[in-house]
């Protein structure tokens, strides 16, 4: 496509794939049914911490609608997302390890039948001492969730780049800070579901709910020792994932098993309740912060100690445990850098990846120090991030950066928000808050070590001038389907109307590894454009040798394909795939992404937290703050995010707005406590609050594009970047608005008044009524 | 899917009928109109109804009719109606304000005044899966022996969470109930008990068919309500007020505040306040102060009970000021 | 067992019931319990001094339990008995546990002056337990005259009463002292302005028929010396296996507060067992009863934290017990397993029947027979396959089911699919597709008003509604119809801009279908051309 307007990208295009979805056309995993199908159901465990000794299924097996029940006996076989942490079992094989844990499977002929045979299920426990917070599983060492069964410590990371201490030593200021994220929960709409089917012909097929249908495929082998050759993973669309869904969970395990046992289908849909169990969300982290800097405003050192509350497993937290410190030395920060994290299991659902996996909570506390730090200097925050932007192409940890549109993203939001004639001017009550940050493109190492592409994608052409782009990616609402169809069409000058996406279908895709760390748009755009420019090269010669024409002459555009001097004989697409199918034999390419070697720091976890590109964020919130009832109200935000090419701008708004939504919520409603009988305060929608239509603030996104020089097109990650410092930018704007420092999530409003209070003795007497 | 326990469903026509059912199936019956509270309860195994007697077509139920002295109110108006009927909103705005500020708009068009007044209490230990609910060893209310908001309790104090009760009491509102042993009024001021369990003196076979308010001259009411989204949530704490007025200033008024335990608390403070009152800031002043100290709210809904107790003062005083009394 | 805790082991009441004397007569007074695990049950040689976390832990097990009065040990023993005691005070005071605390004494003024420390630090009034041996052989070894004791009560009870907390003598031995030596010691104790007395089988002398006695004895010197105010306490050991029995005894005799201790860890061979004591004084109607789950984790704790391992035959809570209550049920379940050859399921599920339901179904008379129990979103997704109506809560907290019925958003999943008889209902299938697209599913697509489009069907169908009421609804007017439907992907902003967009196409102020695909596909094949006739004659 050789002229600007033509292109579809860098338009404001439709979505495409929404009335299909909406209508019903499109069946989510909960809509499809197939004969004969059974309803499973999983029984939990009701204490934190126990051990099975005795299940007796007599009482469940006497219902002749129940047909089968399986317990962790039936699947003896570990598993977990990161290969050397493999500490779960699909039904707790010996203990359970938190209220909900799965320990027994049991399928009946329908749901409610399966529902009321749980109540049934006669287990004995051996009720274990357990941890609840950080400080039990600190000191209560006897509990042994640890691999060692000494302790209860999961991950345990500790980096030093530069001298700290001598740097801190010669620092004007020096200021300490401790920080608390509370845990929260994903909270998609659609719940997690399974089915699965284990055909006459022995091949066994599992349509779930998830964001890694490769790992999924990988683990059902390994778990159900079956060969992967015999097993097919479908993803059908989902319903909101945000990082949830994006390990194997005990439905997909249970379900298989169960089809295999009973040679039916069989379907597991989690309630509401169990998705917060099945859980996997923010890591609660109790940071504490040193930051030093000159009085002229550089940053001279950074020191972090942050602990972590993992939850029963490991899950992704190997991972986490590194990021909590690896993604902080961008996009401004000092030369001098150390951090100790502990990542500690506690008897509660397991924490994992959220959107923004692991880094949002060190930037929370991190960009609180910054704001704190600008006001001991008398240094406006944005020129104190200005001129600690870290221009060198590499950070002090060794990631390389290859595109950095920070300066603009903070001079637009600057601009945006009228800072420099509001900030600190709009009374008492009212705020303007700053703060900023960097994410990955994708992971730069697969989870599993290996040679092979990251992301592939294989095209089909059909000589009725339909492209199919069978992809690996996983459609989970970020819009990737829509992303593929867009630069295919635009490769070959398609309609949108003739190209198919096909994704996530284990027999009929190539390999992508899944929706998570924002790798989508880099590593399956790549792919994708890679596949269709093989295709054009063929459509090029077919036509350019109708046209008696040099292939460098020909040009593409919307529908058509001309030759330089000679646009009135223009060849439709559809012909010159006729030609080209005639000449060449049957049209078909494969392309993939295989990210550069040797990324990262040359030292033990130095890999972790390289990514192929960076985006960059900063954001400006604007709150008002009742002194009386302590309730802070977000009004606006501005969000200016550098995604290197909106390839989907109405996409990019999108995942910038979804992304804000999540933070604001995150710093003022939501929180995912387990009380001290290891129980969840309230596993529903209604006592876990997330934002209604009446709860949110107006959005302003920014697009900024930095042209990144190995994104398609330039692009980089929007997924999950625009969360990260809506948080602070809260935080920042409460000072701004009343003087107070909050430094623990969420800011509720009893939170707030008790802060006030401390900060101003006088305020008590206006909070309370003024008596 | 959190599917209900199996139940037979009758739907009379009549209240006689309706009644009448009530007595035949005995303990199984349970009576349903919008379900919104009913349904989610039974789904989580906190209603083991065995039949289901619907109100809906039963149209005696239905209507709003203004009377010489007084404004009467059928059972089965929706709250969504009740927010929009102006004359509601002119006689009883403390009512109109309490039925718009219920759940969220779907729930105001499918629940029902009669519903929300009998509405079962809301704790954080009972409102919970039945799953939760064994894991924690059952509660006072439901399947247990032990109260975990009050530890080691003997009485139920799940709060008290609809929004059109306070309001019912504060306007001196009367409720008809009807059963095979004929109807009978309760004024709203005494149809609340201080029992979690069960909060209100509805017999188990009555129907309450209809709440019939005075219409005073000089009234004034209104309502608030405090919770963390401005949807779908159930009250951390409400208010409801009324104020009658004559040339001699405040000839009475009557404030209540609700979501503490059981029974909708009326304040001591605002019954003492003699006519003739002025109105005045120190009145609210001593209006708000009081109310601090008879309404202690528990840790029995979701929600930061000293945060609550510290914003009982304020709603009093923002909602007094409002009607005037300052 | 911990599903379900099955109150009875006893022959159930259906078969009539031999558990008490005189099941009948219903229990006028609430007996109290005391637990003396902190301080009787520590003298034990064999029972491990818990660090103060354990203490606290247990505390709150305690109340979880219904204990109603706690002895926080002997302060006078150590300074950490002393600390001990008075970080369990505050403990109980923080977590607001209606419990009252006492604590231990010798008749020395010392010993009671180390209580006022306790409850001065702890923050609260502790009740002063003073112990003094009642028997002749404790005053026949320790050469004490008569004298000597009633002085040393006196000045006991005065220390008590000068730091203003409540004094309980404590006759050690109290089975086998004499009726002449108790009344001078309970008459100095009462002057000296003694509320309790505690009668005290020390070494586990008494029989059931002997506590009668002596608590009939102990109340009549109350009432001749008109103290009927005073209480009592009764104290018991196990020596000869009649702790337990003693207790329900003096229990039903009346006295107000019986000491036990959890797992019976005590002096010797031990105390009453506090599990079995709540457990029966629940069964006989004394106090509301107490699960066994909770019990049994008290025990477990109490086990744990004293070091002391629950004895496998350890009423309710030991090894056979719950083994028992498992083989009970497995029992129960072969018993079922043998009825249930006769009958189809366990319990047999009531019969809800069918209703015929007659309904206007996206413009469609249809007729239906659905169960009861049946939600109008089961009905829908799982009966007639309209799937495009979605669950994500099951119960009303998040508007993804919305339908309209007589043209108004409802919650499907709480609303009874029988209650729709006669009612028409219209779901997310009925918009409008090609090619005359509802402007709704248009400006949706085009504004990306759904991301994972799960909430989506919810959104439209109250926007449908909406709509139809407000043809230009203001952006406040949009947000307060959506406020019941949770969206987790979008931020709403979009779907605010769709309905809007929607309403300006509906009124032709925004043109339809801008940026549909399908302007530059090709075109469809030629017709096939009708053939001339071909000279080729017919064959």
């Amino acid at each position: 496509m050789s002229d600007r307007d033509e292109r579809l990208v860098g338009k404001r295009g439709r979505r495409g794939d929404l009335t299909r979805k909406v209508r019903g056309e499109t069946r989510y995993t909960d809509d499809i049914k197939l004969p004969r199908m059974l309803h499973a159901k999983l029984v939990r465990c009701p204490h934190p911490h126990a051990r099975i000794t005795q299940v007796d299924a007599t009482r469940v097996l006497a219902d002749p609608n129940v047909v089968a029940v399986i317990t962790g006996r039936d699947l003896p076989r570990r598993f977990g997302i990161i290969p050397w942490t493999p500490d779960e079992y699909p039904l707790a094989l010996e203990t359970a390890r938190f209220v909900g844990d799965a320990v027994a499977a049991i399928a009946a002929l329908d749901e409610r039948s399966a529902d009321e045979a749980t109540r049934r299920l006669d287990i004995t426990y051996e009720v274990l001492p357990h941890a609840l917070s950080l400080d039990e599983a600190e000191r209560k060492v006897e509990v042994g969730l640890g691999a060692n069964r000494k302790d209860n410590v999961s991950k345990r990371v500790d980096l030093s780049f530069g001298d700290v201490d001598a740097a801190l030593a010669a620092s004007d200021v020096v200021l300490e800070g401790e920080y608390y994220f509370e845990g929260t929960a994903h909270a998609p709409i659609e719940t997690h579901c399974a089915i699965a089917q284990y055909a006459g012909d022995g091949l066994l097929t599992v349509w779930s709910s998830t964001q890694v249908p490769h790992y999924l495929h990988r683990e059902l082998s390994r778990v159900l020792a079956v060969s992967p050759a015999r097993i097919r993973v479908i993803q059908p669309p989902v319903g909101g994932a945000f990082g949830g869904k994006s390990e194997p969970f005990a439905l997909e395990f249970a379900a298989a098993k169960l089809a295999m046992v009973t040679g039916r289908p069989v379907k597991i849909l989690y309630t509401r309740e169990e998705e917060f169990y099945a859980h996997r969300g923010r890591h609660p982290m109790a940071m504490r912060y040193v930051v030093g800097a000159t009085k002229d405003g550089s940053l001279t050192a950074v020191d972090a100690k942050t602990r972590i509350d993992g939850g029963a497993y490991s899950s992704f937290g190997l991972v986490t445990t590194y990021y909590s410190g690896q993604l902080l030395t961008l996009p401004s920060f000092a030369p001098n850098y150390r951090f100790s994290s502990v990542r500690y299991f506690t008897n509660k659902p397991p924490c994992g990846p959220k959107r923004g996996h692991g880094s949002v909570q060190p930037r929370f506390a991190f960009e609180c120090m910054l704001d704190r730090i600008a006001e001991q200097i008398a240094m406006d925050p944005i020129e104190l991030r200005r001129k600690n932007a870290v221009g060198a192409d590499s950070t002090v940890n060794g990631f390389r950066v290859t595109s950095n549109g920070y300066l603009e993203c903070l001079a637009r939001v600057e601009e945006a928000s009228g800072w420099k004639e509001r900030r600190g001017k709009l009374g008492r009550g009212r705020g303007l808050g700053v703060a900023s940050s960097a994410y990955i493109s994708g992971t730069n190492y697969p989870i599993y070590p290996n040679e092979m592409p990251q992301s592939a994608v294989q095209l089909k052409v059909d000589r009725s001038g339909v492209v199919t782009v069978f992809n690996g990616a996983s459609e989970i609402g970020q819009g990737t389907d829509t992303l593929m169809a867009t630069l295919v069409a635009d490769e070959l000058g398609l309609d949108l109307g003739a190209v198919r996406v096909v994704s996530a279908d284990s027999d009929l895709c190539p390999v992508d590894l899944g929706a998570y760390s924002s790798r989508g748009t880099f590593m399956n755009g790549n792919a994708c454009i890679a596949a269709a420019r093989e295709i054009r090269q063929k459509l090029v010669q077919a036509v350019a040798a109708k046209l008696e024409v040099a292939p460098r002459d020909v040009f593409v555009s919307r529908g058509f394909l001309c030759a330089v001097g000679k646009e009135n004989e223009a060849v439709p697409v559809t012909e010159a795939i006729v030609l080209a199918e005639s000449r060449f034999g049957t049209l078909g390419a494969t392309g993939w992404y295989k990210s550069p070697p040797k990324l990262g720091g040359d030292y033990r976890g130095g890999t972790i937290g390289a990514s192929p590109a960076y985006s960059f964020t900063a954001h400006v919130a604007e709150v008002t703050v009742d002194e009386r009832t302590g309730v802070v109200e977000v009004v606006k935000v501005w969000c200016a995010h550098d995604c290197g090419k909106a390839l989907c701008p109405t996409l990019v708004d999108g995942q910038i707005e979804g992304s804000v939504y999540m933070g604001i919520a995150e710093a003022l409603l939501e929180e995912h406590v387990i009380d001290n009988r290891g129980l969840h305060r309230g596993p529903n929608l209604l006592d876990y609050r997330i934002p209604t239509s009446l709860d949110v603030p107006d959005i302003a996104s920014i697009l900024v594009e930095s042209h990144d020089p190995e994104g398609p097109h330039g692009a980089k990650e929007a997924g999950e970047g625009p969360l990260h410092s809506s948080i602070p930018a809260v935080a920042n704007a409460i000072y701004d608005a009343v003087g107070i420092r909050l430094d623990r999530l969420p800011f509720s409003p009893g939170r707030v008044l008790a802060a006030l209070r401390a900060e101003r003795p006088e305020a008590r007497r206006t909070a309370l009524g003024g008596t | 899917m959190l599917p209900l326990p199996r139940f037979r469903m009758f739907r009379p026509t009549t209240v006689a009928e309706a009644a009448g059912l009530l007595r035949d199936l005995g303990e199984d019956a349970q009576l349903v109109a919008g379900g919104t509270d009913l349904l989610p309860n039974m789904k989580h195994g906190l209603v083991g109804a065995r039949a289901l007697v619907s109100l809906q077509n039963v149209a005696a139920l239905k209507g709003v009719r203004v009377e010489r002295q007084s404004l009467r109110i059928g059972a089965l108006t929706t709250l969504e109606s009740l927010a929009e009927d102006g004359r509601i909103r002119e006689l009883a705005p403390g009512l109109a304000e309490a039925a718009e500020a219920v759940g969220g708009p779907h729930h105001r068009r499918m629940g029902t005044l009669g519903g929300n007044l009998c509405l079962d209490t809301r704790c954080r230990y009972y409102n919970q899966t039945h799953f939760w609910r064994s894991a924690l060893g059952f509660c006072l209310k439901k399947d247990g022996t032990v109260c975990h908001v009050v530890a080691g309790g003997q009485k139920c104090v799940a709060a008290a969470s609809n929004d059109t009760a306070p309001a019912l009491i504060a306007l001196d509102a009367t409720i008809s109930l009807e059963s095979v042993r004929g109807e009978r009024e309760v004024p709203a001021r005494s149809f609340y008990t201080a029992d979690g369990i069960y909060n209100t003196t509805r017999e188990r076979d009555e129907i309450v068919t209809a709440v019939t308010l005075p219409i005073v001259p000089g009234r004034t009411s209104g309502f608030d309500k405090l919770r963390r989204r401005n949807a779908i949530d159930f009250p951390l704490l409400s208010v409801a007020a009324r104020v009658d007025r004559d040339e001699g200033g405040i000839a009475a008024l009557d404030i209540v505040v609700s979501a503490l335990a059981a029974r909708p608390r009326r304040l001591a403070a605002a019954a003492k306040v003699p006519p003739g009152t002025r109105p005045s800031m120190d009145l609210v002043h001593r209006l708000s102060e009081a109310a601090k100290k008879e309404c202690r709210p528990l840790d029995n809904v979701e929600g930061d009970a000293e945060w609550r107790h510290e914003m009982v003062p304020l709603l009093v005083e923002r909602l007094s000021r409002r009607l005037g009394l300052g | 067992m911990t599903t379900s805790a099955n109150e009875d082991i006893g022959p159930t009441s259906a078969m009539g019931s031999w558990r008490s004397m005189n099941p009948k007569a219903s229990p006028t007074t609430h007996t109290l319990v005391v637990d003396e695990s902190l301080r009787d049950g520590l003298q034990s040689p064999s029972v491990r001094n818990p660090h103060l976390d354990e203490k606290r832990e247990l505390i709150h097990a305690m109340g979880a339990i219904g204990v109603d009065v706690v002895s926080i040990g002997l302060p006078a023993a150590s300074t950490r008995a002393v600390d001990d005691a008075a970080a369990l005070l505050k403990e109980i005071s923080d977590a607001r546990l209606p419990i009252r605390a006492t604590a231990a004494a010798r008749t020395t003024e010392a010993d009671v002056a180390a209580i006022a420390e306790v409850s001065q630090r702890g923050g609260a009034s502790v009740e002063v337990y003073a112990f003094i041996g009642s028997s002749p052989i404790r005053h026949y070894t320790e050469a004490w005259s008569d004298d000597f004791l009633v002085q040393r009560v006196a000045a006991a009870a005065k220390a008590a009463e000068r730091a203003g907390l409540p004094f309980c003598l404590v006759t050690e031995d109290t089975t086998r002292a004499s009726p002449s030596v108790l009344s001078r010691l309970w008459a100095v104790a009462l002057d000296s302005g003694a509320s309790r007395l505690c009668l005290c089988d020390t070494v586990g002398h008494a029989e059931p028929s002997g506590v009668e006695a002596l608590v009939g004895f102990a109340r009549n010197y109350l009432d001749a010396h008109g103290a009927q105010s005073v209480e009592l306490d009764w104290h018991g050991h196990e020596d000869r296996g009649l702790a337990l029995a003693n207790a329900l005894t003096a229990a039903n005799a009346g006295v107000e507060r019986i000491h036990g201790t959890a797992l019976g860890v005590g002096e010797r061979v031990g105390n009453v067992a506090m599990e079995p004591l709540l457990y029966n004084l629940g069964l006989a109607g004394r106090r509301p009863r107490t699960s066994l789950s909770a019990l049994r984790h008290y025990s477990d704790l109490a086990a744990r934290s004293f070091a002391f391992p629950i004895s496998t035959f350890a009423p309710l809570v030991g090894e056979r017990s719950r083994s028992l209550d498992e083989a009970r049920t497995a029992r129960c379940a072969l018993a079922q397993q043998q009825k249930t050859e006769a009958r189809a399921t366990v319990e047999p599920p009531l019969e809800e029947g069918w209703m015929p339901i007659r309904l206007r179904l996206n413009g469609d008379n249809i007729e239906h027979m659905t169960r009861p129990s049946r939600t109008l979103l089961e009905m829908l997704r799982y009966d007639l396959d309209l799937v495009g109506t979605r669950q994500g809560c099951d119960k009303g907290d998040c508007g993804a089911c919305t339908v309209l019925i007589d043209g108004e958003p409802h919650l499907s999943c709480i609303t009874l699919a029988a209650s729709c008889d006669e009612r028409s209902i219209t779901t997310v299938e009925s918009l409008k597709g090609p090619p005359d697209l509802d402007p709704l599913l248009d400006a949706f697509d085009r504004c990306a008003a759904g991301q994972c489009g799960f909430c989506t069907p919810g959104m439209l169908m109250t926007a449908t509604a909406l709509l139809r009421k407000h043809p230009r609804p203001s952006r406040d007017t949009i947000k307060r119809a959506l406020s019941g439907n949770l969206c987790r992907c979008t931020g709403y902003g979009a779907i605010f801009d769709a309905i809007d967009l929607a309403a300006k196409i509906r009124a032709g102020e925004e043109p339809p279908g801008v940026g549909l695909p399908g302007e530059h596909v090709p075109p469809p094949l030629a017709p096939q051309q009708e053939k001339a006739p071909t000279k080729e004659k017919a064959r």
